[in-house]
């Protein structure tokens, strides 16, 4: 079977506006949450969320910021700087592939046309709405930029969608169909409406009065998670292509798996989990004992830690590290599974475990060791990195040095 | 008041540049917009939205596929400004 390997990291995020900042920023236990001052938001029952720390806008030119969504914009940015960071590999248009994931998609757009609409007339709506709107969007922006051919696929698993983007990314190369893959996720959706409905689910925490400590996974007085906007992007080479190029690999991308649960439309499941894990460790050819960390999806709700806290048991065990890298971050939606693999590699290659903040104390019903307090050094052959989306969508990306 | 030809000439390439990638010293009134000015369909579109707003008139998304030149473009909304139509 083809190798994959990650040469190329890139993230924009409530952390930081790259990828090593956001790192320091994690291992440091920086909160990316605030309170949401924008009038918008005073009359809204949740008036925290974690917004970009660097604003994207100075990073892009005049028209990609009139031209693209916000997500859309993320997206290409993380792409950028993934790309860079592997070297921009020189590779055949016909093999180099993009896979774009988003949870919302054009967020912003959809709703600021609509406005647009309602206050003035059919004509003055952008033309550009439709290009903004789509949820290929991203994946034709950045397919755009660096002129991919082999293909620009857009999976859509709610928050699963950054990390099946990088299954499909491994699933893409594994086949023979590219050579070099750019694969992330991205979202972009602090406004009202979006705020408002995951509100009226029940799975966003109320502590607007104290948002760094709202974000609180695998804690005994968790209550729901910060939304956050973010992108995160990697570069996916097939090993020998790699190899070739004299590429520096931040890690092997081994193995990973996609399931749904049939179960419920929200309510989490660990029968979908635990086959996604197990999947991803067949796939990887590992065994549960190889595994000595997760990183795990840990939104912060009650019912979804807790599912997720018995899936790892099971399907894992009780021996490798857990890290919560959503108490930092809070929750970007279709970006968190991109933006987790990049914590999942950084962890192995820097072999340091983030700790996650707020966690006074574990009350998942199962023992599992998450990593709290201060970030523990420990060296990590083999990691995989959970996220899950509503639906009923399980991904599981499983990595080694 | 009518505004001058090149009072409205200046205000139609300050908003073509804003709004697509020619620059306002490009914007002369014998340039062809799509065959001199490169603009595409929805650059175009944008542009007539554009238009709308900063001069306050309105235009049919007819008037504005069948402009031609940065003159027709001027002619235009010399004519809907004339005629005291406002945008909403």
């Amino acid at each position: 079977m083809r190798s994959v390997v990650v040469t190329g990291l890139g993230a924009t995020t409530p952390l930081g506006g790259d990828v090593p900042s956001t790192w320091s920023a994690l291992l440091a236990g920086e909160s990316g949450a605030a309170a949401l001052t924008a009038e918008w938001a005073q009359r809204l029952p949740v008036r925290i969320g974690a917004p970009l720390r660097k604003e994207c806008a100075g990073a892009l030119g005049r028209l990609e910021a009139r031209r693209l969504d916000r997500s859309q914009q993320i997206a290409l940015l993380a792409a950028r700087e993934a790309w860079h960071d592997a070297g921009s590999p020189q590779v055949e248009p016909q093999r180099l592939a993009v896979v774009f994931g988003t949870g919302l998609g054009g967020v912003h757009t959809t709703i600021d046309q609509h406005t647009r609409l309602e206050n003035h007339r059919p004509g003055m709506v952008s033309p550009f709405t439709i290009p903004m709107i789509m949820p290929n969007g991203a994946a034709a922006v950045v397919s755009l930029e660096l002129g991919a051919r082999g293909g620009a696929h857009a999976p859509m698993s709610a928050c699963a969608s950054g990390a099946e983007a990088i299954a499909t990314g491994l699933a893409l190369i594994r086949s023979g169909r590219a050579d070099v893959v750019v694969a992330g996720g991205t979202d972009a959706c602090l406004h009202p409406l979006p705020l408002a409905a995951f509100t009226k689910m029940g799975t966003l925490s109320t502590r607007n009065d104290s948002p760094e400590t709202a974000s609180r996974p695998f804690d005994r007085d968790r209550d729901g998670f910060v939304m956050g906007e973010g992108a995160g992007a990697v570069v996916l080479e097939r090993g020998e292509f790699a190899a070739s190029r004299n590429a520096r690999a931040h890690a092997v991308l081994a193995g990973a798996d996609v399931t749904s649960d049939a179960h419920h439309m929200t309510t989490p499941n660990s029968d979908g989990q635990i086959r996604a894990i197990r999947g991803a460790l067949m796939s990887a050819d590992l065994t549960a004992a190889e595994v000595s960390h997760v990183n795990a999806h840990a939104t912060g709700t009650r019912l979804g830690d807790e599912t997720e806290a018995r899936s790892i048991a099971e399907a894992v065990g009780s021996h490798p590290s857990v890290a919560a890298t959503k108490a930092q971050t809070s929750h970007l939606i279709g970006g968190a599974g991109a933006v987790e693999a990049i914590f999942t590699i950084l962890t192995m290659r820097e072999s340091v475990i983030p700790a996650s903040r707020n966690l006074d104390q574990v009350d998942v019903g199962v023992p599992i060791d998450v990593v709290s307090g201060e970030p523990r050094a420990a060296s990590v052959e083999a990691a995989i990195s959970n996220s899950f989306g509503f639906g009923g969508h399980s991904v599981v990306l499983a990595f080694t040095q | 008041m009518t505004e001058s030809r090149d009072d409205i000439l200046a205000s139609v390439a300050r908003t073509m540049a804003e709004v697509t990638d020619v620059s306002e010293a490009d914007v002369r009134l014998d340039k062809h917009l799509i065959d001199d000015l490169e603009l595409d369909s929805l650059s175009l579109a944008e542009f007539g939205v554009a238009l709308q707003e900063r001069f306050g008139i309105e235009l049919s998304d007819e008037q504005v596929a069948e402009l031609q030149t940065v003159s027709d473009v001027v002619d235009v909304v010399r004519a809907a400004r004339d005629q005291g139509v406002t945008a909403g």
